[in-house]
């Protein structure tokens, strides 16, 4: 599968007509611009600035775009639509800087098509965040994060686990059961829009852990670029070989397994192979 | 979905008759509550240099409501060049406010409103910069620059000079290149402005942010 990508961060639309991505959009289509507010405190959630000119384009092929995410498990500012509406407002997500509404969505979006945008960074669960993430854990509702993280190996093994009688984020849990939940989701997500989905990867301010902390990290690898393709799986892999193939901070052949070490990351990209979302083959194309 | 419905033709047809579904399209420009400004600084560069001055009117619609106007003491000394282009210089503004003692004032002032200004790019460029050093954060408000604005729905001009649209609409004032001066001829170029929108069929604020992300 072909993955587009550019060095040059305003290179966004360039990339979105190389990869076709105008193929998913018909007249009339409402489109979601899946994407991550940032957590207050937290700076490296992706800019308007460097993402608004999706909402022209959109809007030049007919479609009828709007920003959108589904409140977190966990108590910070995005747990709920107030908070959540006000935290996109104050990171510069309005329709005067942006030219599109924010949404709040239950769960997957409601919506003709879908375009995922994603902070491409490191993750202390999952090994990295990546686009399945972005569909699999941010498209899913509060009762479905919590069964994504909390029915895990780790509360089989230990009955008397309290951590699943809260309503709160389970940490402990085994990484490859929390990939294979949130790939099953992904799967559904993607499956919902019946082909009209597209994905983007930044990688910039790759952080070790997510953005969901109130605060940063020194990023381990430089900016790379961005990247865009219509097949989740091959994007991420593209995106993972690239940091792990890039000068940083941290050492060593895979840079996620170092930080993570109890974490097997390739579990989602297999899962998400194995499911038919796509392939962990592909051929980068560089504009 | 609301945001469908929102461009709904039949529906604004409806929001135009039954004001309370006006209201989700947001006031009609010309009902606009905003804060026009303008800021006089030590130069360009919104990182290396700094503001010296900043004049708001606070406006609804086409009535003027109140003003804030303040210079500001700046860190470095005020060059010969500026105070030959703004008329400010270090003994004017000895005894003025920090920027951090003026900008949350200014913020108050402002509030959740739009900020008016002309060329916004530049003047907001240093609001913004100072907003991120002082509280923190990125500045929310929604932006309307009156230049871009005059660019789209006045075509054929010389040029977008403040000075130029005001003379194109008949307009003079005094104090020019002082914060407050330059504020005033904004609010009235934005009062000719108001009409031309209504004409360019720019009339909910909704249509105006959606035109400003565009321009």
């Amino acid at each position: 599968m072909n993955v587009f990508y550019s060095k040059d961060l305003s290179k966004l639309i360039e990339l979105f007509e190389a990869a076709e991505f105008g193929k998913i959009i018909s007249q009339g289509d409402s489109v979601a611009l899946k994407i991550h507010f940032g957590e207050p405190g937290n700076q490296a959630y992706l800019k308007p600035e460097r993402v608004r000119a999706l909402t022209r384009k959109v809007r030049d092929l007919g479609g009828l775009p709007f920003w959108t995410d589904a409140n977190t498990l966990y108590r910070g500012q995005r747990g709920d639509d107030q908070a959540h509406l006000q935290t996109a407002h104050n990171h510069g997500y309005t329709m005067n800087r942006t030219g599109a509404d924010v949404v709040i969505s239950s769960g997957i979006p409601d919506a003709k098509a879908m375009i995922v945008i994603t902070h491409f960074k490191g993750h202390e669960l999952t090994g990295f965040g990546g686009a399945l993430k972005n569909v699999g854990m941010g498209c899913a509702t509060r009762a479905e994060k919590l069964d994504q993280h909390s029915a895990c190996d780790n509360c089989k093994a230990k009955p008397s686990c309290k951590k699943k009688e809260k309503v709160e984020a389970c940490w402990v849990g085994s990484s490859a059961v929390v990939q294979k939940k949130i790939v099953a989701h992904a799967a559904k997500a993607i499956r919902s829009f019946n082909k009209k989905t597209a994905f983007i990867n930044f990688i910039t301010d790759v952080s070790e852990n997510c953005d969901c902390y109130p605060h940063n990290s020194t990023p381990i690898v430089p900016d790379l670029g961005v990247l865009a393709s219509s097949d989740p799986v091959a994007l991420d892999q593209a995106c993972v070989d690239m940091v792990n193939n890039a000068d940083g901070r941290i050492n060593g052949r895979d840079k996620f397994k170092t930080l993570w070490p109890e974490v097997d990351w390739q579990v989602q990209l297999d899962e998400a192979e194995k499911l038919g979302l796509g392939s962990r083959k592909y051929e980068l194309i560089s504009l | 979905m609301i945001a469908d419905l929102l461009r709904d033709q039949q529906f604004q047809t409806l929001a135009r008759e039954y004001k309370f579904l006006a209201r989700a399209l947001g006031e009609t420009v010309d009902q606009i509550d905003a804060v026009l400004f303008d800021i006089e600084t030590t130069g360009l560069d919104p990182v290396a240099n700094e503001i010296t001055e900043i004049g708001a009117l606070l406006i609804k619609g086409s009535e003027l409501k109140d003003m804030f106007c303040t210079l500001i003491k700046p860190q470095t000394p005020i060059s010969a060049e500026i105070t030959r282009l703004t008329g400010i210089d270090d003994e004017l503004v000895k005894d003025a406010p920090t920027i951090s003692e003026a900008l949350p004032q200014f913020l108050n002032f402002v509030g959740p409103l739009p900020l008016i200004a002309h060329n916004a790019d530049f003047d907001v460029s240093f609001i913004r910069e100072q907003v991120r050093k002082v509280k923190g954060i990125e500045l929310p408000n929604s932006i309307y620059c009156t230049l871009k604005l005059s660019r789209k729905i006045l075509p054929g001009l010389k040029n977008y000079k403040l000075h130029t649209i005001g003379e194109h609409f008949g307009l003079t004032v005094a104090n020019r290149h002082r914060a407050i001066g330059d504020a005033e001829l904004t609010f009235q170029v934005w009062q000719k402005l108001l009409p031309v929108m209504m004409e360019n069929n720019i009339k909910s604020q909704r249509e105006l942010d959606l035109l400003m992300s565009q321009l």
